[in-house]
Order: C-alpha cells, then sequence, then structure tokens
C-alpha cells in the first residue's frame, strides 16, 4: 500500500466522506484513507453503519413498494391531440372509469353510509368511555400496563405530567415500539397541573406495544434537548370483538 | 484459513437480495472506549470485551469487505482470519497502543485481502461465483430488531418528498447509473449526497431515540 497519506476527522467531515464512500464515489486512494480513518474514529464509523443499515433496509422497502412510490423512470407520454378531455371519451379510459365508478357507488352504498349512519346514532347517545390511567405508571421500572378495548371504540387515559423543567407546555406523543410517532396533542402548562385526560379516537392506535412520551416544550415552541422527554409511558393494547 | 471461530459471533447472513443485508445494530450506541483499559482486558481474554470487539470491528469489516467482494463466503473467510490474526498480535503483546487498535484491524485487513486476491489471481476466481444462496439460519430476536428497523427506515422514507424517493428508488433499487439519474431527475451529484445525509440523519435520530427509550426501560 506504500506510504499512504492519513486523513483527519476535520478532513472526512469536510469531504462528506461518509456520504460519498456509501455512494462508491471516493478514489480507491481516497478510500483507502477515509476506511483507516474511521475504523479508529469512533464518530465516523457510527456514520458509516448508520449509513449502510440505512441503504440496505431502503432498497428493500422501496423495492417492496410499501412506501408510496410514484412510477420509476419519470418519462412523460408525448402529448395527444385533440386535447385532454377526448382522452377521456376514449372507451379503453371510459369502460374502466365506469366500472369504478360503480364500484365507489356500492361501497358507499353497503359499506361507508351505514357506519356513518352508526357514528351519528352513537355520537347522540349517552355511551361508556372505557379509560385507563397511566398515573401510577412509571416508566423506569415494572411491566408495562395492558389494556383491552372494543375495537372501534374510542378510548382514553389519565395522565399526570410529572412537574419537572418549568415548561412554558408540553407535547404528549403516541409513538410504536419503534419510535414512529402516531399520535400528539399539545397541552398547556396550566392543564398540566392537573391529571389531564387524552381521548383516543377510535382505530387511530393498533393492536400491540406503544409508549406515550411527554415532552416539554419551551416559550418558543421548541423540544426540550433531554430526546427522552420528561415522562415516557410504555403499555400495550389489545381490542376485543 | 484455520478455522477459527468466536464465541457468540454476532452476525447472521440474511441474505436477502444476494448480498449481504445487515441486522440492525445491536447495542450500537453502548459507548466502549478503545483505551489501554480496553487492549487490557482483550489481552487477558476478557468475554464481554471480546464480544463487543467482534461486534464493533466486525460490522466496519462487513462494510468495508462487501464493497469489493461478491461472495459472502469469502467475506466471512476474510473477516475470520483479520480476527485471528488481529487476536494473535493483541495477545503476544504485539499491539502496545490501544489508540491505534482500529487502524491495525483495517491494516490487518488489507493484507489478507491483498493474499486472497493473490491467490484468487493463481486459481479460479471466486469472486466469479454465483451469489451466495439466502441462509437458511433464522435468528427470531434479529429478526424482531430488524422489523422495528425497517419501520423506522420506512418511515424516514415516508417523510421525504415523492421526487426524493423515487430518486433513492432508482439509485438503490434499480441500481441505474448515477449521471442518469442526475440527468432525468434534473439534479446534480452534491444533491445526491445531501439527500443521503439528510435521510441517514433523520434515521440515526429515530433509531437512537428508540435505544435511549430501550436502555431508560432497562433500567
Amino acid at each position: 500500500m506504500g506510504c499512504m497519506q492519513i486523513m483527519n476527522h476535520d478532513e472526512a467531515i469536510r469531504l462528506k466522506a461518509a456520504e460519498k464512500y456509501l455512494l462508491g464515489e471516493l478514489s480507491a486512494e481516497l478510500r483507502d484513507q477515509y476506511e483507516d480513518h474511521y475504523f479508529g474514529c469512533v464518530e465516523c464509523a457510527q456514520d458509516v453503519r448508520t449509513g449502510a443499515v440505512f441503504l440496505d433496509n431502503a432498497r428493500d422497502v422501496l423495492g417492496s413498494g410499501s412506501v408510496v412510490v410514484a412510477e420509476s423512470g419519470g418519462k412523460r407520454q408525448p402529448a395527444r391531440s385533440g386535447g385532454w378531455w377526448t382522452a377521456l371519451l376514449r372507451p379503453a379510459f371510459a369502460i374502466p372509469a365506469l366500472a369504478l365508478m360503480l364500484l365507489v357507488a356500492g361501497y358507499q352504498n353497503a359499506v361507508t353510509i351505514p357506519h356513518l349512519k352508526t357514528a351519528l346514532s352513537q355520537s347522540d347517545t349517552a355511551q361508556t368511555l372505557p379509560s385507563f390511567s397511566l398515573i401510577s405508571e412509571n416508566s423506569r421500572g415494572g411491566a408495562p400496563l395492558a389494556i383491552s378495548v372494543p375495537a372501534g371504540k374510542p378510548f382514553s387515559f389519565f395522565v399526570d405530567i410529572p412537574p419537572k423543567g418549568g415548561y412554558a407546555s408540553y407535547v404528549c406523543e403516541f409513538q410504536t415500539e419503534s419510535g414512529i410517532p402516531e399520535l400528539s396533542l399539545s397541552i398547556s402548562a396550566d392543564e398540566a397541573k392537573r391529571t389531564v385526560q387524552l381521548l383516543i379516537p377510535a382505530g387511530h392506535l393498533a393492536s400491540g406495544k406503544h409508549v406515550l412520551v411527554v415532552r416539554g416544550l419551551d416559550s418558543q415552541g421548541k423540544p426540550d434537548a433531554d430526546k427522552i422527554g420528561v415522562a415516557s409511558y410504555p403499555f400495550s393494547l389489545d381490542y376485543t370483538k | 484459513m484455520d478455522g477459527f471461530s468466536f464465541p457468540g459471533w454476532p452476525f447472521v447472513a440474511l441474505d436477502f437480495l444476494g448480498g449481504y443485508t445487515f441486522q440492525p445494530l445491536e447495542g450500537y450506541v453502548e459507548f466502549f472506549s478503545f483505551d489501554d483499559s480496553y487492549l487490557q482486558r482483550l489481552r487477558g481474554g476478557d468475554f464481554p470485551t471480546e464480544q463487543h470487539f467482534v461486534d464493533y470491528f466486525g460490522q466496519l469489516l462487513l462494510i468495508k469487505l462487501r464493497s469489493r467482494l461478491r461472495s459472502s463466503q469469502t467475506v466471512d473467510d476474510i473477516r475470520q482470519e483479520t480476527f485471528v490474526r488481529v487476536l494473535k498480535a493483541v495477545r503476544t503483546g504485539s499491539v502496545r497502543s490501544a489508540e491505534g487498535l482500529g487502524s491495525f484491524v483495517n491494516s490487518i485487513c488489507n493484507n489478507v485481502l491483498q493474499e486472497h486476491y493473490r491467490s484468487s489471481a493463481r486459481s479460479v476466481p471466486h469472486d466469479d461465483a454465483p451469489l451466495d444462496p439466502p441462509d437458511a439460519s433464522i435468528d427470531l430476536d434479529g429478526m424482531l430488531v430488524a422489523k422495528q428497523t425497517r419501520e423506522q427506515v420506512r418511515h424516514t422514507l415516508s417523510m421525504l418528498s415523492e421526487k426524493d424517493r423515487r430518486l433513492l428508488r432508482a439509485m438503490f433499487f434499480e441500481e441505474k447509473n448515477k449521471d442518469e439519474i442526475c440527468s432525468e431527475f434534473g439534479v446534480d451529484r452534491d444533491y445526491l449526497r445531501v439527500l443521503l445525509h439528510r435521510a441517514k440523519q433523520s434515521f440515526r435520530t429515530l433509531y437512537e431515540q428508540a435505544e435511549q427509550r430501550k436502555q431508560v426501560s432497562a433500567g
């Protein structure tokens, strides 16, 4: 390998070496220098590993089409003569469109409208609201709360916001076990002085494990520096028929 | 290669797309400092230190080697041989400075790689062999963590614009030529790097937050 130059951390950052390395854009000489650097630099090593994990998984996720991805290629069809509306009348478009309209109308009659009627009648009648308390739950010990609620019904949690930090307001965020945000709502400092009831609309949380994370916000609405938040309450949710 | 194997070898080669797919970085925010005490523990054969060493450098070696080699078997062999030589050197006291440990691992790997290239040139080139079949072993624990990581990646991707997602797809799934992608999407190479940087950073934040929460709830 001869006498190889040494790349230091500042140079690696300046060169954006991690991205270029992952994209295969470094020359053989720079690639060797960067490898020699990141094997001995914890920060750069972490950068390269995060990037590699992201790319590997992104390849799978993008390939499986489970993220909404428009058709690839990006080549436009040449413009047709006769205006856009003539295309709408062509049998190739009009027949499937008619079939789709019939399908939508059928679905509305069979599913959507009865569902709306039920929802409307429910809103007019008194009903019970399953409620659970996270007040005694602690993020640092004990088994997480396991709750079971009827499918298709809203439910609620009672939570106490820990009185620390002197924040201007708070955000309560429901997340999946792996940290993906699902629902969030703001709580004022005044509201946080009392026990807060959080209403979860029907069908907004999937069954499984979740975490309610409470974060403090400063007067500009910026989150606190502590990424974990002022409190976190793990719980598991199950739906009954 | 003398077939030395380490206890608790942390890798499970799930070969989804013909190449290696990384298992999530279990404990990757766990902090070990590479100081004299670390080197001493490694020299004394301390099991957790050895495990951390193999886990930490094993992933870096995997990243390095798979950019050069196609056969996962060859990657494994070179990685194993690198560890054998490095640990032998550590135990015999040839490695004196903890600070240079990473660089030492890298240079040993370079030597093993050079030897592999030389022996391949003399015999049938291994890397022209067809890609390996998927590994049949299933690690449920690893799969669960892999599922969470994938969910975090999916979320990161969903935060990007449609154009950026299409761009990443063209680059990493369809493996199109980068110049072609740039002209098709009307962007330059810098845009690709910045896009990757942004996506990587949001994924990293999400991943580290989840790791911190796990550590907090573990007590």
